[in-house]
Formats: C-alpha cells, sequence, structure tokens
C-alpha cells in the first residue's frame, strides 16, 4: 500500500500472552491439537485479532514484545488491519499517514484480547476434532450474520 | 575413475583365477556380463565390495546356506596340512588424475588340519598400492585411500542390485531418501566435530564444582537427564534396528510370495502390492485435503469474525463517492500552502480575516482525503472480494469433507479387501504359505508397536533435551555469580556460539542438498518417463517423503509400475550420484530384472542416457539381455561377457559372448 511507510516495523504481542501465541505455534501439545501447528505467529495472530473483534474484546497491551514483523502480513491481512481501525474511528481519517500507527495498536488490543480465547478453544475445550469445532463456530457466525450479507450497512457515526 | 580388470582367485563359483577386462573407452562406456541366474553375477557385484570394503551386501538371495567365500571345489579337494587362498584384486586408473593407477587386493585362506578338519582364517587381508610418480607403492592408510575414492556411505548410489532397486521406494521410503541424503552429504566431519564441542561445553561447565551448593545441585540433574537422554539414545538406536530388520522380513515374506510356485499366491501378493499403493495413495490424499480444510479455517475465519468491519469500511467508502468526495476535488498541499503563506486564491488576506481562515481550515480536513485517495481505492480493491470468499466458505468446506468422507468410505473397503487377501493366503492349503502369512501378519503387529515404541523415545529424547536446555541456562545464570566462570565464560560462548554457527551451517547444507537433489531427480524422471503427459512433479519434502504428482494434482507414488519406480529410483540414484560428486565407476546386477517385458526395452534404451558419463557394467540374466536388449544397447557397449557355469566342477568360467 502507498502509507507502508508509515506501517510499524513489528507487531506487538503482551509479554504476558506472548507464550500462548507459541505454545500454539510449536509445543508439542500443538503438535496433536493446534491447527497452527507449524504455521506462523501472524497466522495466529490474525485468528486472534478476528476473535478479539468478534467479542469486542480489546486489552491494552502491558508490556510489549514486538515478534511479529509487518512484512509477513499480506495485502489482504493489512486490508482487514486497516477495515477494522476504519470501523472503530467511524472515519476514514485513520489511514493518514500520521494515524496509521494507531490502526495496528489496535489490531495489537484485539488480538490480545482474542488469545486467551483463542488459546482455550485449541487446547481447553476438551477432546475431539478441533478443525470441526472451528469450522462450527465459523458456520454458526455465517448463519446469524447472513442478515447483514445482505448488504445491511452499519455505519458509526 | 575407471575398474581396468576384476581378478577372482578361487573366489566362490570362480575356481583358479578368472579375470574380466572391463571397458574403459569412453564412446562405448558399457560392459556386459551375462549369465543364468546362479552363474555368478551377483558374486562379482559382491567381489567389488568385499575388496574394497571387506562386505558382501549382495548374499541374501542365494547364500542361504552362509557357503564360505572360497571356492567349494577348492575345499573339497584339499589335502591335509594344505592351504587354499582366495582372493580379489582390482586394476583402477584414473583418467582426471593423469591416469593414475590404483591396485586393490583383499584375500582369505583356510587349511585343512591333519583331522581332516578346515580351519579358516580370522580376518581377511587387504593391500592398497597406488601410483606415485612412475613407482607403485604400498599405501597404508587404505580407509583414507578409499575414502577418497568412493566412501562406504554413498557406494550404494554405485554399486546395487537392479531387483532391489524396484523396492527403494517401497519399504521405510522417507528413512531410506534421508539416510541416502545424509550420506550423500557427508556430513561427518561436521556431525564429528559438533558431537566434540557439545562434550567439550559439558566439560567446561563442569570445571566449576563447589562454588555453591546450588551449582552442584543443578549440574548433578544435568548429569542425571544427560544419563537418561544417552539411554534413550541407545534405546532408540535397537528399536531403530530391530524396525529395519522386521522390514526387511516383510519385504523378504512378500518376496516369496511374489516368487512363488503357485500362481494363486502370487497374484494374491500383486493385488495385495497394488491395494497397498493405492491406500497409501488415499491416505496421502485425505491428510493433503485434511490440511486444505484447515487452512480455509484459518485463512476465512478472521474475515468472518471482521465481516461487520469489512462491510463498514466498503459503506463508508461508497457514501464519500456518493457525495462526491472521492475521487479528491481539492489538494490537501495546496489547501495547506495557502494557508501557510496567508493568502487566499481569491486574494483574501487570512491572517487578517479570521473567517476566511476558518473556512480555509474546514476545507483542509476535508481535503485530507485527496492524501489517502490511493490506499482508500487499494483497500476497497482488497476489501470487496472478501464477502465473496467468506460467502463461499461453507460450499468449499463441504465439498472438502465430501471429498474426505468418499475416499474414507474407499480406503475401509481397501483395507477389508487386505484382510480378505491375508485370509485367502493363510486358506491356502500349503503349509508354507499359511505360515509365510500368518508370520508376516505377526511382524506387521511388531512393527506397528515398534513405531509406536520409538513416537514414545522422541518425544521423551525431545523432552530431556528441552530440560537440558533449561538446566543449562540456570547453570549458566549461577555459574556468572562465580568468579571462576569470569575465567571461562569466554571459553564456554565461543564454543555455544561456534555450536549454533555449525547446526545451522548443517541445516542449510542439508536443505541444499535436498532441494538439489529434488530438482535434479524431477528433472530425470520427467525426462525419462514414457507416460509424459501424466506426471507433473517430484517432489520430497521436509520429512523426506518422496512424491510422485500428477497432472491432476494427486499424489501417485504407491500406484507408479514397477518400470515406472525403476525410471523414478535411476533418477534419483543418479541425482544422488551426481550431487555425491564422486566419479566411480557404476555396477548395476539385474538392471530390468523386474520390469515387464513391454518395458523391457524402453528401460535398456534409456540406460546409456542416465549412465553416459560412467563406466558401467551390467551384470544380466539371459531373459534380461534378449537380442533386442542387446541392440538397443549396442552402440555402448564395449566389452561383452558370457558366465558359463560348470555343475560337475562347481566353477564358472567367463567367456567372451556368444563364443
Amino acid at each position: 500500500m502507498a502509507s507502508e511507510k508509515y506501517f510499524p516495523r513489528d507487531l506487538s504481542l503482551d509479554a504476558k500472552n506472548h507464550e500462548k501465541f507459541k505454545e500454539l505455534v510449536e509445543s508439542d501439545l500443538a503438535r496433536a491439537l493446534s491447527p497452527f501447528y507449524k504455521k506462523t505467529m501472524k497466522d495466529v495472530f490474525m485468528y486472534a485479532l478476528g476473535i478479539g473483534f468478534f467479542d469486542r474484546k480489546r486489552l491494552r497491551l502491558q508490556k510489549k514484545v514486538g515478534t511479529i514483523p509487518v512484512r509477513t502480513l499480506s495485502p489482504r491481512d493489512k486490508a482487514l488491519i486497516l477495515a477494522i481501525a476504519v470501523f472503530e474511528k467511524g472515519s476514514l481519517d485513520i489511514l493518514h499517514d500520521e494515524n496509521i500507527k494507531e490502526a495496528f495498536d489496535i489490531a495489537e488490543e484485539y488480538a490480545n484480547g482474542g488469545i486467551t480465547t483463542l488459546y482455550n478453544m485449541v487446547f481447553g475445550d476438551g477432546p475431539g476434532d478441533i478443525d470441526k469445532r472451528m469450522e462450527q463456530h465459523l458456520r454458526e457466525i455465517l448463519e446469524t450474520q447472513a442478515v447483514e450479507l445482505t448488504n445491511k450497512p452499519s455505519v458509526k457515526s | 575413475m575407471k575398474i581396468q580388470s576384476i581378478e577372482l582367485e578361487n573366489y566362490r563359483q570362480y575356481r583358479g583365477r578368472v579375470t574380466v577386462e572391463l571397458s574403459c573407452d569412453s564412446s562405448k562406456n558399457i560392459t556386459v556380463i551375462q549369465g543364468v541366474n546362479g552363474s555368478g553375477k551377483t558374486n562379482m557385484l559382491n567381489a567389488v565390495n568385499w575388496c574394497l570394503y571387506g562386505r558382501e551386501e549382495h548374499l541374501s538371495k542365494y547364500n542361504t546356506k552362509k557357503q564360505p567365500i572360497i571356492n567349494d571345489a577348492e575345499l573339497r579337494e584339499l589335502s591335509a596340512e594344505q592351504r587354499v587362498i582366495a582372493r580379489v584384486t582390482l586394476k583402477m586408473i584414473d583418467e582426471k588424475d593423469n591416469d593414475r593407477f590404483y591396485q586393490f587386493e583383499r584375500s582369505i585362506g583356510a587349511r585343512k588340519d591333519i583331522s581332516g578338519r578346515i580351519i579358516f582364517d580370522r580376518d581377511s587381508e587387504f593391500h592398497a598400492y597406488m601410483q606415485i610418480e612412475r613407482d607403485i607403492q604400498e599405501i597404508q592408510e587404505t580407509e583414507m585411500l578409499i575414502n577418497r575414492i568412493l566412501p562406504h556411505g554413498v557406494k550404494s548410489f554405485f554399486f546395487f542390485d537392479g531387483e532391489r532397486l524396484d523396492e527403494f521406494f517401497k519399504e521405510e521410503k522417507s528413512e531410506k531418501v534421508r539416510e541416502a541424503i545424509f550420506d550423500v552429504s557427508q556430513l561427518y566431519l561436521l556431525d564429528r566435530t559438533i558431537e566434540h564441542l557439545e562434550k567439550t561445553v559439558f566439560s567446561i561447565r563442569g570445571e566449576v564444582k563447589g562454588e555453591s551448593p546450588k551449582v552442584d545441585e543443578i549440574q548433578e540433574k544435568i548429569k542425571a537427564i544427560e544419563g537418561g537422554l544417552e539411554s534413550s539414545r541407545q534405546e532408540k538406536k535397537e528399536k531403530e534396528e530391530k524396525l529395519r530388520n522386521i522390514r526387511s522380513k516383510i519385504a523378504e515374506i512378500e518376496n516369496k510370495l511374489k516368487d512363488c510356485s503357485e500362481s494363486v499366491v502370487r497374484a494374491l501378493q500383486c493385488q495385495r502390492e497394488s491395494l497397498e499403493g493405492r491406500l497409501e495413495e488415499i491416505e496421502k490424499n485425505i491428510e493433503k485435503i485434511r490440511e486444505q480444510v484447515t487452512d480455509n479455517i484459518l485463512e476465512i475465519g478472521p474475515l468472518i469474525y471482521c465481516l461487520p468491519a469489512v462491510n463498514d469500511a466498503i459503506v463508508q467508502i461508497d457514501q464519500k463517492a456518493e457525495k462526491g468526495e472521492i475521487p479528491p476535488n481539492i489538494r490537501h498541499t495546496f489547501v495547506k500552502e495557502l494557508l501557510e503563506r496567508g493568502k487566499c486564491i481569491c486574494g483574501t488576506d487570512t491572517k487578517a480575516n479570521d473567517e476566511a481562515r476558518h473556512r480555509l481550515e474546514e476545507l483542509l480536513k476535508k481535503a485530507i482525503i485527496s492524501e489517502i485517495y490511493e490506499e482508500i481505492i487499494e483497500l476497497k480493491y482488497i476489501l470487496k472480494p472478501i464477502k465473496e470468499q467468506v460467502a463461499k466458505f461453507s460450499e468449499d468446506q463441504n465439498l472438502l469433507r465430501k471429498n474426505i468422507s468418499s475416499l474414507e468410505e474407499e480406503k475401509a473397503k481397501i483395507k477389508s479387501e487386505l484382510q480378505e487377501v491375508s485370509t485367502k493366503l493363510k486358506g491356502i492349503n500349503v503349509e508354507e504359505i499359511t505360515n509365510l502369512e500368518i508370520t508376516r501378519d505377526q511382524l506387521r503387529r511388531e512393527e506397528e508397536g515398534l513405531i509406536r515404541d520409538l513416537g514414545v523415545i522422541d518425544q521423551r529424547i525431545t523432552n530431556a533435551r528441552i530440560m537440558l536446555d533449561k538446566l543449562q541456562n540456570e547453570l549458566d545464570e549461577e555459574l556468572k555469580k562465580s568468579k571462576k566462570f569470569m575465567e571461562i565464560n569466554e571459553k564456554l560462548n565461543l564454543a555455544t556460539q561456534t555450536l549454533n554457527a555449525l547446526g545451522t551451517i548443517r541445516q542449510k547444507l542439508i536443505d541444499d542438498i535436498r532441494n538439489t537433489i529434488e530438482n535434479k531427480t524431477r528433472e530425470y524422471f520427467l525426462r525419462l518417463i514414457w507416460k509424459k503427459e501424466t506426471y507433473d512433479t517430484v517432489l520430497i519434502d521436509d520429512d523426506y517423503g518422496i512424491s510422485v504428482i500428477n497432472k491432476l494434482g494427486s499424489e501417485c507414488l504407491g500406484t507408479l509400475s514397477a518400470g515406472e519406480r525403476q525410471i523414478l529410483a535411476l533418477s534419483f540414484l543418479a541425482a544422488l550420484r551426481e550431487v555425491s560428486g564422486f566419479d566411480a565407476p557404476i555396477i548395476i546386477d539385474t538392471p530390468l530384472g523386474r520390469i515387464s517385458k513391454e518395458h523391457k526395452e524402453t528401460i535398456a534404451e534409456l540406460l546409456p542416457e542416465f549412465l553416459k558419463d560412467a563406466q558401467v557394467t551390467l551384470l544380466m540374466t539371459d531373459e534380461e539381455y534378449t537380442s533386442r536388449v542387446r541392440q538397443l544397447l549396442s552402440q555402448k557397449v564395449g566389452r561383452e561377457y558370457e558366465l558359463c557355469y560348470d555343475e560337475s566342477r562347481s566353477q564358472t568360467m567367463v567367456e567372451p559372448y556368444g563364443k
């Protein structure tokens, strides 16, 4: 994107949740249970961001640990982060150079808000096919969002 | 490097002294030695292996009674107090080193004592000679010399049995591929250095003792874990060895069933092989589709959760367009400039006129859109398809899950067919067959158990390593408080940094070599396979699993015919040989052994292309070396021999072909 020079270099995680990100990707338990096993921290971040946003749970980071390089995000990931910020601020002005850093702060806070739910979803929901459970959750959301999908705008004033 | 001649003296079927001169002509690089089964072809390959490495690795098929190396008849006719010697001599020249001459000789003797008992020498005797300037000199560092020519680890890519080649990708595939790539990588020196450094680091840490009770406590814990780790490694080694034995026994049983005189048994074993191939293919495809299911969830999941934000951003952009704010009709920088200058374009002094200034400031706020116009358009361009991707999610997942369940059904069907094959084999009214099948069943169960055990051991080893790392960090922290540590700190840092660097180098080397081998195998396979429109690529994954992908994107290694597998194995060996960098001669026993008639000729036609830059010796049966095959190879054959076995004298003669 044209304004990429204003993007931060790394996405930060909260130090106290950092291990959860790592465990979802590379722990022994992840090998058996986690769909994120052998994926990247970026994948966990984007999923946690989604859950955090869906639950409207923004948690300020207590101690930042910068570990995910922004260059690993795809154009679609970046667009999603900006869309969330536009939604949150109710204005496209967040896309302006100096403001863009805030869009990434918002994303970090939502990811921080969603990581515990995601972690518990993967490791704490008892036996069974985790893929199926995650998919089922997404299908349920799609069903309830079906009305919104038929172009019902929800602009924040 | 070429073999000028192989001299056999009282070696197995070869009584007295027999010399076979191989073709050293680069334009006619192939020597064919033809003989019926049992005439001594395989022992020609064994002789070369025995001479250079002291081992005969191709005995299992014919030497079930563990016959001695020394010729039978010579031993029988030996008088009391007399001695006989078996000897193999290889004369070689290195064309790339001014035709430097080498000679290798291995011999073993036996004598008959007065009571008529034959006493064999315990060890063979080995001598290596090398031309130095004009002299021939005996070399004492024989192992070093052999390693320079063709190390033990890579010799099986140069001297091999064609019949076993057919099995190359059938049993323990990824393990064999992994071993081959490691062998060809020649990382032993690096591994030894790493091992040595690890021990050094350990002993450096051990230098500090009695500094504090905490240090001693951690040292003790480390020692205990190291001990456990060592015994786990040992256990792993033993189980792996056991697993290899079991697998080779299974392969042996399956070969016996495949070669059985009862046609029904042969047919059932062939059916089993084809079912197992299909089963493997299905399992790989199920795994692949499952990965797609997961990838879809991880990719589309965040979009579904954030759909309200996506919709909202699109609506906001559309509303701006409706209001006529985009595309922008006024530039932000222009208004900013007017304000800085203090004068509007209409001439009003904005510094003196508050109202005019406020109006410009308002305009400036609105004009920000001109600065981010490109971002907005790009954002909309990326966000728009998200709605479609989300809408397709359920449908895509349904399709993938449907594919999985139909493959699962097929898998269950094949498993029950396999069970049926086994029951039929057990029910055949030949005791030997029933027993073979029962043993196979038992071995399969043992194999499964061992694989599970190895999984547990691997886990134990990983945990111990993690624990060791943790304790070593703790120890380092404690040692920092000690005076002695200051002295050894530098040593420790250097050793650990070197270890890390070596680990990275090692991995990088292996990855590079694996990629090169993958590319070369693919290149050869696709160039030489006859069904060019069927196959798309050959891959070697991170776990050293080899896959052949067809044009439809499915994995199909399990369903390759014996001929196609042979081409794949030859391609893989050619790649390994090339990557190994050794310019050694190639000897292939029964290169067309298991190939059906229709593909025998095709492979014969392709062989010279595979092996064009090396000296090649083909040991073929009369069924392989047909007149058509002979004709196809004729341009490249420099020497041709026929092995004639005289049963009455237990002796093989080597004659020029067709004499």
